[in-house]
């Protein structure tokens, strides 16, 4: 796996065979995954105490995060330096170090080994050897980093600062989503039998949202009509997808999605509270989804808020966890608002259930495709720019760019 | 009502909401709720650790009928059927006029080839009353086990 036979090199065609080749997928998990890039791993407000710890993936590989006595965030690979055996098997937990069960290896919250039973074996008989070096075997350490309260991984000693690699882009929307504390409110998972990738799209591809998503165009509340955009980081491996609500009229919605044969006025509601905004962000955006490569986004919708991590589970298959929070300070009315919007998203969710389908249906069709290509043109062609407008998909040529760097992968003369 | 009808009732009220919802019939299952009443879907995990997300959550009638009729007009999800096996409910308690019952649900689904599969498992907690002489939930909460949802939830469980 060293070369792809890109048709273009803007990334207006991405080969099917990235999406399904198991020796892409391998490759992934070696230059991305554990690669010079930020994972996200959880958010601090999951482990507020001292031993609080919580486990999840990172790509393939397992990660166990742990609150130190002093604060401090650990994270180590959540596998057993003697055996391989998961140290933690639960989802998370409190406790004042690690022990794994098969042979009851002992590590401290930092995954440092700590004990070693029988180490001297018995009556003189048996244990490890005296030259045996506890400190060489500890749990295997990620770089841990946060930025307002969000905890990011890296496996490579070789990715830049945090701060460096979220960008501006990045970092002022965090500012702004974790503007006060947080209230985790709840988890919701889903397996969605596509690529991981084919989620990452879907976050950068506004012209989708209000053709696949009949719910977001008939309430106004996400349709191309409206002022929105897309922005992306310098290199294009971010991005930032912005609707204003209330910036078009009904009107003006039903007669040009009218023309595209398509009905916006199809629906009413008997019970519209869930689509009430209260205003909450300086920005004045009623919705901001980011993307994040390589695995998250940081998603505001109206007043709902979640994360959303892509675990991939082969080429074939990514689990989504979506993290909802509310903030500590929210009125029981606000929280309850938010606990009923979230209907929108999720794997429930009146505008979300559509996207795992559009994802299974393209991964479906295309795995007998290796020699056929994606079209990405809408939006334009050559230089990957930012767009004050909605009917686009450039920011997921933005990604490809990235992902082919990164990959080491890119054409002759590519665009970044 | 003796106590054997009042078990045959709720037996029969689960078997119609199972019944409803796989043949399709989404607004004959909506007369199956009480005037005022909520349904909601929950991972069992948020169950579990007091967590208030759910993955559903219609909390009055409005709302239940929001739901079933964009599923039905605007919606789009996998293409499927499924069948619900619904076991023997317990009375877990009762008090004016309200009865409340625990029932083990188990959903599977075949796909537009004939493909089937587990798609959910769990209990219901339910509240149950009369109206007009008839058995209705006043509340149906589906808590699902398998709480990594496969695909996605667009029809009823």
């Amino acid at each position: 796996m060293d070369h792809v036979a890109w048709e273009r090199n803007d990334y207006s065609r991405i080969p099917y065979r990235l999406f399904h080749d198991p020796a892409v997928y391998a490759l992934e998990q070696q230059r991305i995954f554990r690669g010079a890039v930020w994972n996200y791993l959880c958010l601090e407000a999951e482990i507020p105490n001292p031993g609080d710890f919580r486990t999840t993936w990172l790509g393939e590989t397992p990660v166990l995060i742990s609150r130190g006595i002093k604060g401090e965030v650990f994270a180590c690979e959540n596998r057993c330096a003697h055996r391989g055996a998961l140290v933690r098997r639960e989802a998370g937990g409190n406790d004042s170090s690690h022990t794994c069960i098969y042979h009851r290896w002992n590590y401290h919250l930092n995954g440092d080994l700590r004990g070693i039973p029988f180490q001297r074996g018995i009556r003189d008989q048996g244990g490890m050897s005296g030259d045996f070096d506890k400190s060489c075997h500890g749990l295997a350490k990620l770089r841990v980093a946060t930025y307002r309260g969000v905890v990011f991984g890296s496996l490579s000693d070789r990715a830049e600062p945090l701060e460096l690699y979220l960008g501006k882009l990045i970092t002022e929307h965090l500012d702004m989503v974790m503007q006060r504390p947080i209230e985790i409110l709840g988890y919701q998972r889903q397996r969605i039998m596509g690529n991981w990738k084919m989620y990452n799209e879907n976050l950068r591809d506004t012209y989708h949202a209000s053709l696949l998503h009949e719910f977001l165009v008939t309430f106004g509340l996400d349709r191309a009509t409206q002022r929105g955009g897309v922005e992306m980081d310098e290199r294009h491996r971010h991005n930032i997808t912005y609707t204003y609500m209330g910036t078009d009229s009904d009107a003006e919605a039903a007669e040009l999605y009218g023309q595209q044969n398509l009905r916006a006025d199809r629906l009413t509601l008997g019970d519209t509270s869930m689509l009430r905004y209260h205003k909450e962000f300086g920005d004045g955006r009623s919705m901001a989804t980011s993307s994040v490569f390589p695995n998250v986004a940081f998603a505001r919708f109206n007043n709902t808020m979640a994360t959303r991590q892509i675990q991939p589970k082969g080429p074939d298959a990514f689990v989504l966890v979506w993290t909802c929070f509310g903030y500590v300070d929210d009125d029981p009315e606000l929280r309850a608002h938010r606990l009923n919007q979230m209907n929108l998203l999720g794997p429930g969710g009146y505008v979300s259930m559509e996207d795992s389908e559009a994802i299974e249906i393209v991964h479906r069709a295309t795995r007998s495709a290796f020699d056929k290509n994606a079209v990405v043109e809408v939006g334009g062609r050559g230089p990957i720019v930012d767009c004050p407008f909605r009917v686009t998909d450039v920011p997921v040529r933005g990604f490809w760019s990235y992902y082919a760097e990164v990959m080491g992968l890119e054409p002759q003369g590519a665009v970044r | 009502m003796s106590g054997l009808d009042e078990r045959l009732m709720l037996g029969e009220l689960l078997a119609r909401h199972g019944q409803l919802i796989d043949s399709g019939q989404l607004r004959e299952w909506m007369a199956l709720f009480a005037g005022k009443c909520s349904y909601r879907i929950v991972p069992r995990d948020n169950h579990d650790r007091g967590f208030p997300v759910t993955l559903l959550q219609c909390d009055n009638r409005a709302q239940l009928q929001d739901r079933v009729i964009s599923l039905l007009e605007a919606n789009k999800y996998n293409v499927h059927t499924e069948r619900h096996i619904i076991g023997t409910p317990i009375v877990l308690g009762r008090s004016a006029g309200v009865i409340r019952i625990e029932a083990s649900f188990l959903v599977m689904q075949a796909d537009a080839e004939g493909v089937g599969s587990v798609f959910a498992f769990g209990r219901y907690l339910d509240e149950v009353v009369s109206e007009a002489g008839e058995m209705r939930f006043r509340s149906k909460i589906a808590i699902v086990d398998n709480f990594e949802v496969p695909r996605a939830i667009s029809t009823p469980i």
